[in-house]
Parts: structure tokens; sequence; C-alpha cells
């Protein structure tokens, strides 16, 4: 008998007028010792469908479960709210995406893990005594032990600590020892790595696996990212708008997806190393309303084989026929599970075997062709610095002092010929949003020196010339819900920046505005639209067209994406990309998906600590890279394409991840990333290594580089 | 995501074509708005009526009633009859049409003090929100304001002003300027933060012109819930003041300076001082409450809570009706 047995499973949310499904009829079941990975975008009822399971969502939300859900033969569905508190944190646990706030503020973290276990003191209770001194003493005792399992290097000391004291990836770990305090068979992990960078990710998603093959564990995992389902789990489930609509084992589904939902969402993934010369895969549309009503099939409205039968009739999950020898072939051996049942909810599977996707030499074919060298260069950096004081009071009286506060850009050289796409990768915290902002000159460099075309940036004086600068360069922003004033219309946010900039008013200024919209594939008719009418990605193509209203020559997109869904993520980029072709844009693309940079950018500069440590083009940072921090960083990058699959032991100890302690680094001698590097001698501890020609195009910061 | 997105979130119109589920109810327009609002939070709703109540009253009154300031000695300090249906007072005027006229100045001074003290207090406040170097120097100030008792510096300052309607004004504006400026502070500091300022800056905006279009505009909800409650400080203030002596001078009534007239007839009429006091209550208590209303509407986070209390509330009531039948089934 499996575990976790869930058979039409469905969520309502009782609204104002009739209820709605948030989650439809799921049926799955998760084996003892078993991995499944729950993927889908956001808004197809992942998360609902977690914490209804845990029926934590009735506390915050008018939700009702319908249908079964036995756990070990208990059902969840029927369960009293008394009964889902003896069986949450023994018998099945959840960890939360954002740590922080999923622990007590006010509390040490030892505190918090011996709460956990009062509640059920199960087998520590009995083979600690009877006495309460005893439990909370075994208590402590196992708290300790699971922390140092868990990987937190000091975990005495750690007992002691409140939440804000660990960094991200540290109080993501707590929780994780947290939730297995009262050993938990069944472990439910909400996008645990979402808000972290992708080294700590590989480094949670490692121990999370090692963990789950310790103990014997089953584990489900939620995700949008397809590249983590990929190295974890052992089976796929992927939902779309409440239903689940495929499901299998991890290297069928990733071999040959037989949902077109599925396959759609593996090839929305830009592929590392395959340099698009052509549009990157996107789905068209977006999830629809929970409440939307549709008869058939509900991706069929964005689906590219879509027939009357899908708009008319709901297709159920059927078994569909496995290819012989696909998956198994080019898959690593397959886990320790017989291979499991294969369903798609489809009336039109996508065919099983797909040639093209075995072109793995076709890999840089294009990409061979050389960066353009000899273009004039447009932005040029030169050592530009900037250091933000301690406090905001020094910040604001404009403390020139060089000791204390935080050196968030150091010393960035470089320079960006005209018509260039230049992506800039780094973890949280390495300065490239700094840098970015430097360049549209939101900020002022504390030294060195910006030159964008022949204007020199901190020398600009005067509103006229600060006026012909901000026509040539501009800036979109991540945050989509943020960058539009909630009280303007499209129009006028769009029409913005023409009007502070340009001399064009009235009817020029309303028809330039509409051709901007048009420019950037939105209709007319959101003119006089609200933003909180637009979805994330209509509201980023909105920040596009006021970026290029003033037709400028350099564009700032500082992570535009990654606040977005995968399927709309390829679809700003297109936008971009076109935009660069036609207007000639250059752009300094910030961002930290690795996949999407290796993808799009002619050349990359990979930050780390405010310091440049590489700038190469793509096709050389995969194949060859010179830092030993590029390497590191292509190493945790998850790419279902290419997976690498995490087991216990590929865990990387030299190269640990970015943590508050590893940022603490003095960066005024030496290398900064000498603890972390797998390199390090002695060299590094003293010598601070210049960015230098490793070979035509390619330069590195490093004293003992690779190859 | 979370469960608040979920109960919030504003799906768009995709490409695709509209997929918000079609609105199903028994209003449309207007009224769906009412009787949304009368769902959400019926008292304040009920209080705003009788704030309407009492200003059309107070507006429109005095052109029905007899003149305030019709003395007859014969009725001196009646109390309610069919012809006085408040009584009358030391000279025999009607209480009614005094209390009403009393309604139109107090309500309309009260108006004219929030004014002042809101455009002020925006100015002051929105400044030194936006321009971190001011902010010291206003702020201290307004701490300086609201160091001494509110009343004690309104006498104050009316007394270096002369009495009048015009200083009583200015001096109650000022007494609640800094009540405004910190909360437009507060605001200001936060929505100069937000993306789009950010955006408009790199649109070549200028400053005031960003606090002009992006910042007040979407501070102005608050600034507005903030006025109610000083509209009801200031009504209370006032009433303090003409009490004292110092406000609008008889005969012209106050609600104020009638419950000063009425103190030496305490025991004599008590009606006389009980009629303008539940004047002051009741629209003082009505501002409150619409203006606590207010401020749950425009607060996302509130709503959302309020609207599943309702739903919870709802749904509970259905739950005792199905499951009393099979109570002991369960668990």
């Amino acid at each position: 008998m499996s575990l976790l047995d869930v058979a039409d499973f469905t969520v309502d949310l009782d609204g104002e007028e009739a209820p709605i499904s948030l989650v439809r009829e799921l049926s799955f079941s998760v084996e003892r010792g078993e991995f499944l990975c729950i993927v889908g975008e956001s808004g197809s009822g992942k998360t609902v469908a977690a914490l209804s399971l845990m029926r934590l969502l009735e506390f915050t939300a008018p939700a009702s479960q319908t249908g079964e859900a036995l756990l070990d033969g208990e059902d969840l569905v029927a369960a009293s709210q008394e009964t889902m508190a003896g069986l949450r944190g023994r018998k099945i646990a959840m960890i939360f995406q954002e740590a922080m706030e999923a622990l007590n503020p006010t509390k040490v973290i030892g505190a918090q893990l011996i709460e956990a276990v009062q509640q059920h003191p199960g087998e520590l209770g009995e083979s600690a005594g009877s006495g309460r001194r005893g439990l909370v003493e075994a208590a402590r005792a196992k708290a300790v032990d699971l922390l140092r399992q868990v990987g937190i290097p000091d975990p005495v000391g750690c007992m002691g600590k409140y939440p804000h004291q660990l960094s991200g990836g540290m109080q993501q770990r707590a929780m994780i020892a947290m939730a297995l305090m009262c050993d938990p068979e069944l472990l439910i992990a909400d996008e645990p790595t979402t808000a972290l960078d992708v080294t700590i990710q590989a480094e949670i998603l490692t121990l999370l696996v090692r963990l789950q093959r310790e103990r014997g564990m089953a584990c489900i995992l939620i995700t949008h990212d397809m590249g983590v389902a990929a190295e974890i789990a052992d089976r796929v489930a992927v939902m779309y708008s409440g239903r689940l609509v495929e499901i299998g084992p991890v290297q069928e589904i990733l071999a040959s997806p037989r949902h077109p939902y599925t396959r759609a969402l593996l090839e929305c993934v830009p592929r590392v190393g395959l340099i698009a010369q052509k549009e990157l895969k996107t789905i068209p549309g977006s999830v629809p309303h929970p409440g939307m009503h549709l008869p058939g099939c509900r991706f069929a409205p964005r689906c590219h084989n879509a027939s009357d039968r899908c708009t008319s009739v709901e297709p159920a999950l059927t078994p569909v026929p496995v290819a012989v020898g696909v998956g198994a072939a080019a898959a690593p051996p397959a886990a320790a599970f017989p291979p499991g049942e294969r369903l798609a909810a489809c009336w039109h599977p996508e065919p099983a075997l797909q040639p093209q996707d075995a072109g793995e030499s076709a890999r840089f074919a294009d990409a061979l062709v050389a960066p353009s060298g000899g273009a004039e260069p447009y932005l040029v950096l030169d050592a530009v610095s900037k250091r933000y004081a301690a406090s905001a009071r020094s910040e604001s009286l404009g403390s020139r002092r060089a000791s204390g506060g935080v050196l968030a850009v150091d010393n960035a050289s470089v320079s960006i010929a005209k018509g260039e796409f230049f992506g800039l990768v780094g973890e949280s915290g390495s300065g490239k949003s700094t840098l970015g902002r430097l360049i549209a000159k939101l900020e002022a460099p504390t030294s060195g020196s910006i030159s964008v075309g022949d204007v020199s940036v901190e020398q600009l004086k005067g509103r006229k010339r600060v006026r012909s600068f901000r026509r040539d360069v501009q800036i979109v922003f991540q945050d989509t819900t943020g960058s539009l004033d909630p009280r303007q219309t499209i129009g006028r946010s769009v029409s913005e920046p023409l009007r502070s900039l340009t001399d064009v008013r009235g009817e020029a200024l309303e028809a330039r505005a509409k051709e901007l919209l048009e420019t950037v594939g939105l209709p007319l008719a959101y003119f006089s639209k609200m933003p909180s009418e637009l979805s994330g990605g209509q509201r980023q193509r909105v920040a596009i067209a006021r970026a290029i209203a003033c037709d400028p020559r350099l564009v700032v997109a500082d992570e535009p994406t990654s606040a977005l869904d995968v399927s709309v993520q390829g679809q700003i980029v297109n936008v971009l990309r076109r935009l660069q072709r036609e207007l000639g844009l250059t752009y300094v693309f910030i961002t930290h998906n690795l996949s999407l940079v290796l993808s799009v950018a002619d050349r990359i500069g990979v930050m780390y600590l405010g310091a440049l440590v590489e700038i190469a083009d793509a096709a050389t940072l995969v194949r060859a890279p010179a830092h030993p921090y590029t390497q590191v960083l292509l190493q945790a990058n998850p790419d279902p394409h290419n997976p690498r699959r995490r087991t216990p032991d590929t865990a990387h100890p030299q190269a640990l991840g970015l943590d508050s302690e590893t940022a603490l680094v003095d960066r005024t001698q030496g290398c900064r990333f000498r603890d972390r590097c797998p390199r390090r001698q002695e060299r590094c501890d003293v010598e601070s290594p210049e960015l230098t020609e490793r070979q035509p195009g390619q330069f590195a910061a490093c004293h003992f580089p690779l190859n | 995501m979370s469960v608040e997105a979920v109960l919030i979130k504003n799906e768009e119109p995709g490409v695709v074509g509209d997929q918000r589920p079609p609105r199903r109810g028994r209003f449309s327009g207007w009224r769906r708005g009412l009787s949304g609002l009368w769902q959400r939070d019926a008292p304040a709703v009920i209080w705003a009526v009788v704030l309407l109540l009492m200003v059309l009253v107070s507006a429109l009154g005095p052109f029905f009633l007899t003149s305030p300031d019709a003395i007859e000695p014969a009725n001196r300090l009646m109390p309610p009859s069919a012809d006085h249906p408040f009584g009358t007072d030391e000279y025999g005027r009607d209480l009614l049409s005094r209390v009403v006229s009393a309604g139109r100045v107090s309500l309309g001074l009260g108006i004219l003090i929030t004014v002042v003290a809101v455009v002020m207090g925006t100015l002051v406040g929105s400044v030194a929100g936006f321009y971190e170097r001011s902010s010291g120097v206003l702020m201290r100030l307004m701490d300086a304001l609201m160091a001494f008792p509110a009343i004690v510096l309104a006498i104050a300052l009316v007394i270096s002003l002369r009495s009048g309607i015009w200083s009583e004004i200015i001096a109650l504006g000022v007494v609640f300027i800094p009540y405004v400026a910190r909360v437009v502070r507060s605001r200001v500091l936060t929505l100069r933060e937000r993306g789009y300022v950010t955006a408009a800056r790199a649109a070549g905006v200028s400053g005031p012109r960003i606090l002009l279009t992006h910042i007040l505009p979407n501070a102005a909800p608050a600034i507005l819930v903030q006025a109610v409650f000083v509209y009801a400080s200031a009504l209370l203030a006032d009433a303090a003041l003409s009490f004292l002596g110092l406000g609008v001078q008889p005969p012209t009534p106050t609600w104020g300076n009638m419950i000063g007239e009425a103190r030496t007839f305490i025991t004599l009429a008590p009606g006389f001082m009980i009629f303008p006091g539940l004047a002051i209550v009741i629209s003082v208590m009505a501002l409150n409450l619409v203006g606590d209303g207010a401020r749950g509407l425009i607060d996302q986070r509130a709503r959302a809570v309020l609207e599943l209390e309702r739903v919870r509330k709802k749904q509970g009531k259905e739950q005792r009706r199905r499951r009393s039948p099979a109570a002991p089934a369960v668990d």
C-alpha cells in the first residue's frame, strides 16, 4: 500500500458567489521512500493542494475539501482538526518557501525545535522516561543532532541563535531540521529553494535528497522549476489550473512529455549553450482563473493542437503508452523504483519521441560566429566603485569616508559595444543591480567613471543635458507590480517619459504611446486600462514600452523576467531581442538566471561580491569557464535538458554556497572568492587578482584559472 | 503563492480572452457597490447615513424652522412640548432651531478647520517625507506643536489672535497640522521607495512632479481617512473653545456655547444642555466610526481578513446545520 493515496481530491473556495474549485479531482499516490515533484506555473494550484492536504488552508481561507486522501490508511479529508493536529509534525510535515516567515523571530532556534517535539513526544518521550525535564533534554540532544545532519556548522551555537542571525540558506536548513524533529513519514516542501541563490539551492536540494534516502521518507516537493524536478525527483506530477495533467517517472517525462503543457513547459526553459538565434519558446496566453467556466480541457485555449473535442469534453487522466527504449537509453540508471504508471490528461497526446532533442552535437553550431569584436565601445565603465555608508544618516550627509559601510561595486571595468546584448550574472548581493543603477544614473558612483557614447555620466550637469542622457539610457525593473503607478492608466504611464523628456504633446503624444503599445505586442484597448487589470508579463511589456518611448540607445534591464513564469519569460526576452534588432539597442541584461542569459546574451559578465570576476562570450563560458566561481555557478544551475541528478554524494564540500560567513571575507586583500574556492592557494590570501585577458575575448580575475 | 494572494488575486484578461468568472448577483452598478459595502461593514454604513442626515438637517433645517434668535420672554426654560420639541432657553428661544443652526455653524467650522489642517499638514508631511534633509527641522516643529495639549495650545493661539471665527479656524487648524503631517510623511516615505517612483525618476520626471503625480494620489486615501478623524477632533475642540467663551460669540449659537449658557440652568432645564450635548456626541461618534470603516476599506489586508471572517461565519452556520444530526460520527 502506498504511504499517501489521494483520490478525487478537490478543494473548493467558498467565494461571494458560487464556490470556486482551486484544485479539482486530484489523484496520485506517493510510495514510502519516493521523491515526487509537483510542477506547474503560478496559479496552477500546487500550493493550495499541499496546504489542503495538511488541512492548513482552512485557517486562512474559506476552503473545503472533498474526495479522499489516505495517509497510511487515515483519511486526511474526513479527519477532524484535532486528529490532524496529532498527525501534523509526527506523520506529515511541511517546509515553506520563506523560512524567515515560518520561523518565529522572537524565539531562538533551539526553543523552536524543542517545542516541535513537545506536542508529540512519541518515542522520544518513552526513551526519556516520564519526566518533562528528561523529555526536554532528549529533545535538545536530538535537535543538536538534526542541526548537524542538515549541515549547520556549529549546531550547539545555532541552538541559541535567533532566526535573523542566520543567513537565508541556514534558516532553510533550520526549518528542515524543525520539520524532521518528529521523524515524519511524509515531508512536503513548498518551493523551499525559490528564494535562494542557485548555489545554495543546489546544497539544499542535495541535503533534501540525502535526508530522504537516509530516512526512507517520502517527499513531495513543489516547484515551478522543471530543472529542480529533473535533478531530484523520482516521479514528476504536472499540474495546470488545478488539475493534474501528467504524471510519470522523471526520465520519461523529461525525455518524452506526452501532455502538450508538459512539453511546452520544458521547451520554455532555455537550453544552456544553445544560443537561441531564433525566438525563445513560449506559451501564449496565461493560466485561466480557477472560477473561469471552460468546458473541456483547461489548456485548450493555449494549446497548439486543440480540436473541437478539446474545447467541449474535459479529458481524464489516462495511461499513455510509453515508447520502448525512450528515456532508459539516455537517462542515468533509474532509481530503485520500478517504472511507474505513466498518465496524461489529453485527447491528443504528443508523439512519444522527439528526434530533434537528441541533437547534442548541434550545440554551439551557431555560436561559433565571432562576437562583434571590432565594434566601437559605447558604454565604458572604468574602475567604477560604489560604497554605501553604514547608516542612512551618514549616507544622507554624503560621508565619503573609506572605512565602514558596504562596497557594493568594487572597481568594475568593462566596455560594451553598440548593439551588444551584455548579460550580467551573479548571486544576490553581488552588486549587479547596483551597477545597473549606476549606469542609469539613478545613483552616483563613489569613484571611477562611466561614459555612454561621448558623454561622461558623472560630469553630467544641467537639466538639459540630464534630459538628453535620460533619453539615451533607460531602465526596466524586476518588480512588475511596483513599477507602474496603480492609479495611472497604461496610456499615461507609457507617455510619461515622452511628456517629461520630449516636446511631444497632444495628439502626437497619444499616437506615439499607442504605437509603443503596438511595438511591444499589446492590444490598443490596453491604453485606457489600469495596471491591476494586467498580468505580470503584460505589465512588463508596458515597462518596456515606457523604456523605449524616447528611442534610447542603451537599456538596462534589471531582472526583467525573474518575477515571471517561465512561459512568459520567453515572451519578454523575445520582445527585447526583437527591439535590439529593429532599433539597434544596446542592452545590459541583469539576471541570476544562468540558463536564460547563456542562451540570449552576446557576452556575459560574472559578478561576485561587487567585482567582475569573469567576462566572456556565452559559448566560451559554458565550454571553458576560467574562474572557479563561474564553474560553481554552472554546476549549480538546474537544467532539465541536461539534468545533473543530485544524489547524496554530489555535494561539493569545498565550494560552499554564499552565506553570511563567506560574504564577510576581508575584501581589502586577497581574492574575495578564496573561502569558497576549491583551488585556493597561499597567494590567493594576500594578493588580489586583476581582471586579465586569458585568451582572446575571455577575461578572468583569478590567480589559478581553470584550463 | 500565499493564500491571501489566492483571495485577493486579480486575474487578468489574458490574450486568450476575458477569463474572469461571470459575475452573478442581484444587483448591478452602484447598487451592487452599496450592497457590498453593507455586507462588509454595516455599522459604518449606518453611521454614514446618520452623519449625512445631520449635515442635511443642519444645512436645510433653518429654512423651515423659526428663527433661532426669536425671543419669547413668556416661554423661558420650557421643557419639550409640541410647539418647541426640544424646549426653550433662558430667553425663550426655540432650542430645536438653535441646535439645528448651531449645527450649521459647528459642522461648517469643523470643515474649515479640517481643510486648513489637511492642506498645511499634507504640505509639511510630503515635503518632510520626500526631501530627507528637510525632515529634521519640519518634524521637530511638528513635535513641538504636538507637545502642547491641543486645547491649551488652541486657547493660547485664539487669545493671541483676538477671538473671532477666523482666528478660531486658524488656531485649531494649526493645532491639528501635526496629526495630518505625520500620517502623510509616513505614507510618502513608503511610497517613494516604490518601483514606479524610481521608474519615473529614470524617465526624467522632476521631484515636485513625482510628488504631485505619483505619490500624493496614492497617499490620498490615507489622507482622507485621517481628515475624517481630524474633523471629529475639530468638532470636539471647537465645542470646548465655545464652551469657554473663546469661540464664536453669542448670540450666534454653536453647540459648545449653548452648553456653556446652559450650565447655570442644568437643574432647571436639563434639556437645554442635553440636546446640544447629544448633537456633539452623535456627530463625533459617527465621524469616528465612518473613519474606521473607511480605513478598513482602503487597507487591503484588513479587507481580506474581514471577508474571510464573513464567509467563515456563514460557513459555520451551514456546517452546524449539516453536522448536527450526525455529530458523533465525526472523528
